[in-house]
This record gives structure tokens, C-alpha cells and sequence, in this order.
């Protein structure tokens, strides 16, 4: 059985490897995004940036990702876009990524007081050196644990790409477990990855909860 | 939008429908039904089985849904247990749900202060009517919106019973495309049916957050 184990070992890293950097990817483009229209919908004079951010994010928020990913695996191929099966994913997942972390740093955001905004205007700073000095620094630790409680979910969600044969943990754990017919093993090696990766994003959430209260 | 007019296309997407919600049905009741008395007996710091439970809480919050799916759906046989795939993806969904709805009423609990179950003891009120009366309506407003929220995702986990084999309704829908090539249409329909279950989701979380403050008017 050890033998079995060992002979896939490098395949089940290497998807370990590629899950890591497509939740690197992801948690870049959802971040990057979600607090780029988080900030948009707060310093926009129009209600419109709002609306359409609410209903942006309230679809892909209710949208199964699985559904999400096959539109673009498939739909884009009817359409000759062709993403391809990492595409795809990276696409699929990002997009469900900013409508999440628009919620996570709306929230932060609304938890800052108005009179931040007008202290740091009176001081006569830009609107960069707003956001950046004064607004950021006190919203991103409001938003960690929200932030980092959908980042868990996107790491054992992405299992899903598998659906469409990105050679992610999953894809490769169904592999040997058609070829050796051994699905405990397989599974249970599967799982000791996930719990590898999420164990430390778990434990640094539960921590920072107790020190707040 | 042609494919919508073939009825062997609409019985299909209509059973799969049905399929699908009556998996987040039993999903949702059934992962709440579980998780109120696991998170009160938690409430006992020296509760049997304690240790038990917060393993298999972390264990449920770490793995994949798709991975505890795997191992009903492959793992079983090899024990030689043959379960159908509908009620095998059913356990796998309110194994991983119920961890996470345990988490929140846990919390729920935990943000009452020590002094409400005090006093209502000291009030003369039996342990059984402490939880009635007092712990248990405010555990639940406190974690309403968490319970809220993962009802909706279990609606959107229900769609990776597709993966072993539940023809429910993101497996219609790719059996379809596999069908017509209409990718676009048929998954934006299906998406839709998604939606409109979460709303009702969101619309009941609406009517239980608006009796609750009939209830207490002053919050």
C-alpha cells in the first residue's frame, strides 16, 4: 500500500502545488477587485456604481460555482472564447471572488466613521493618500477574517475544477483511484493536503477571535 | 431558445429541478436539526464525547464537500455498502453542512452572557426552560444570518451531486449542452433557477428578521 502511495506522491504534489497557485491567482484578483469596487461604490456621488456592484455581487453570490465554471468552460467555447480549463476556472472563480470580497470590505469600509474621511480631507491629502494611509490601515484588519474565512472556502472549493480536468488534487485523487482501485488511501491523502493548507488559515481566524474578545 | 421548446427537455430540467431542491430541503433541515443539540451539549465544558465532536467539526470545516462526496461514493463500496448516489450525496451534504451551522449556534451561545443563565436559575427556572426561554431564542437571533447564508450554500453545494452521479440540476444542465451546444442559454436558464431559490432563501431570512423585531421592538 505504501508502495501505491508513494509511486503517485509526485503527481498528488505537483496538483497541490497547482491548487496553491491558482488560489494565489484567484485571492489576487478577488481582492484586488472587491476592494477596488468597494472603494468605487463609497466615493461615488451616483447611486448607479452601487446598484450595479449590489446586483453584480448578489448573482454571483447565489450562482453555484460548478454552473459558473462550466458557463465559461462551455459557453465560451460556443462562442469561440476559448479560456480553456484553467481559464476558466481563474475566471469563474474570480468573478465569485470580487462579489464576496465586495461584501467583505463594504462591510469593513461602513464600519469607518465619516468623520475619517473629512479629518484626512481637511489635512488636505489626496485621494490616495486617503485611502492609503488613513482608510486602509484601519479597514484591512476589520476585513481579515472575512477575507480570510472565503479564502478557506475558495482552497477546498477549487476541488470542483476537477470537473472540467484541471489536474488539481482532486482530478489526480480520482486518477489513482481509477488506476489502483484504492480509495481510502487515495482519499484520505487528498484530505491530509487539504488539511495541510487550510489548518493554519483555520487556526490564525480562531486565534484572532479570541484575542478580540 | 429553441431547446425549451422540446418537452423531453423541459421533463428533464423539471425533474432535475424537483431533484434539486428537494436535496437542499433535506440538507437544510436536516443540518440544523442535527446541529441545535450538538451545539448544547457543547455548552457542558466537561460534555461526553466533547473532543469527539470539535474533531469531527474541524475535520467537516477542512475537507472538501467534493472530497466527503468521493468517499461515500467510492469508499462505500469497497466496505460493501451500495447506497443509491441521491441518499449517499445527502449524508456527504449535511456531514459538511452541519459542522459549520454547529460553528455559528456555538457562537450564538457563547455571545450570552454567563449572568442571563444565572439568574434565570436563580429565578428558580429548571435548566430544560433556561435553553427554552432564554439561550435558545438568542443564539438564534445572533446567528440567524450565518444559518441564513449557509442555507444558500448549501443550495449552491448541492450542485456537486452532479459529480457523483445525482441527476440534479447542474447534471441536466451539462448533459443538455452535451445535447444542443447551447451553452450559453441553457446554463444562464439554469443559473436563474439557482437565483430563485436563494431568493426565497433571502426573502425567508426577510420575514424571520422582521418577526423578530416585531418581537423586540426596541432592538
Amino acid at each position: 500500500m505504501l508502495e501505491i502511495a508513494l509511486a503517485w506522491l509526485p503527481q498528488l504534489f505537483s496538483a497541490a502545488i497547482l491548487t496553491l497557485a491558482l488560489a494565489a491567482v484567484i485571492f489576487a484578483i478577488s481582492g484586488v477587485f472587491g476592494l477596488g469596487l468597494a472603494l468605487l461604490v463609497r466615493s461615488a456621488a451616483s447611486p448607479w456604481p452601487r446598484r450595479a456592484a449590489e446586483g453584480f455581487s448578489s448573482i454571483f453570490r447565489s450562482l453555484p460555482e460548478l454552473v459558473v465554471l462550466f458557463f465559461l468552460f462551455f459557453g465560451g467555447a460556443q462562442i469561440g472564447l476559448d479560456l480553456g480549463a484553467v481559464g476558466s476556472t481563474i475566471v469563474a472563480f474570480g468573478l465569485v471572488g470580487i462579489a464576496f470580497d465586495y461584501q467583505v470590505f463594504k462591510g469593513a469600509l461602513s464600519a469607518i466613521p465619516e468623520g475619517q474621511f473629512d479629518g484626512a480631507r481637511a489635512l488636505g491629502l489626496s485621494r490616495w493618500r486617503l485611502f492609503g494611509l488613513v482608510i486602509l490601515p484601519q479597514m484591512l484588519p476589520l476585513a481579515r477574517k472575512g477575507w480570510i474565512t472565503y479564502a478557506i472556502a475558495t482552497i477546498k472549493r477549487l476541488s470542483i475544477a476537477s470537473a472540467v480536468s484541471v489536474s488539481e488534487i482532486m482530478y489526480v485523487t480520482k486518477q489513482a483511484i481509477a488506476a489502483t482501485n484504492e480509495p481510502f488511501l487515495f482519499l484520505s491523502i487528498a484530505i491530509g493536503l487539504y488539511i495541510l493548507i487550510v489548518t493554519p488559515l483555520l487556526a490564525f481566524n480562531e486565534r484572532s477571535q479570541k484575542a478580540r474578545r | 431558445m429553441q431547446w425549451l421548446y422540446d418537452p423531453a427537455n423541459v421533463a428533464l430540467l423539471t425533474k432535475a429541478f424537483l431533484m434539486t431542491l428537494m436535496i437542499s430541503t433535506i440538507v437544510i433541515v436536516g443540518s440544523n436539526l442535527l446541529a441545535l443539540p450538538l451545539a448544547i451539549h457543547l455548552q457542558r465544558p466537561a460534555a461526553p464525547l466533547r473532543r469527539v465532536i470539535i474533531a469531527y467539526s474541524f475535520f467537516a470545516r477542512a475537507a472538501p464537500v467534493l472530497a466527503i462526496l468521493f468517499v461515500l461514493y467510492y469508499g462505500l463500496p469497497r466496505l460493501g455498502i451500495f447506497l443509491e448516489p441521491v441518499p449517499s450525496a445527502i449524508i456527504g451534504l449535511i456531514f459538511a453542512s452541519t459542522a459549520y451551522n454547529l460553528e455559528f449556534l456555538r457562537s450564538g451561545f457563547e455571545g450570552i452572557p454567563d449572568g442571563q443563565t444565572d439568574g434565570a436559575h436563580a429565578l428558580g427556572l429548571t435548566s430544560w426552560q433556561v435553553y427554552r426561554r432564554i439561550l435558545i431564542p438568542q443564539a438564534y437571533a445572533a446567528s440567524g444570518p450565518a444559518l441564513f447564508s449557509n442555507a444558500i450554500q448549501m443550495v449552491k453545494g448541492s450542485s456537486l451531486a452532479s459529480l457523483v452521479a445525482v441527476d440534479e440540476l447542474t447534471a441536466a444542465s451539462t448533459t443538455l449542452v452535451a445535447e444542443t451546444y447551447r451553452a450559453i442559454e441553457i446554463l444562464t436558464f439554469v443559473g436563474a433557477l439557482y437565483g430563485l431559490i436563494a431568493a426565497v432563501i433571502i426573502g425567508l431570512q426577510w420575514l424571520y428578521e422582521r418577526s423578530l423585531a416585531w418581537q423586540h421592538p426596541r432592538r
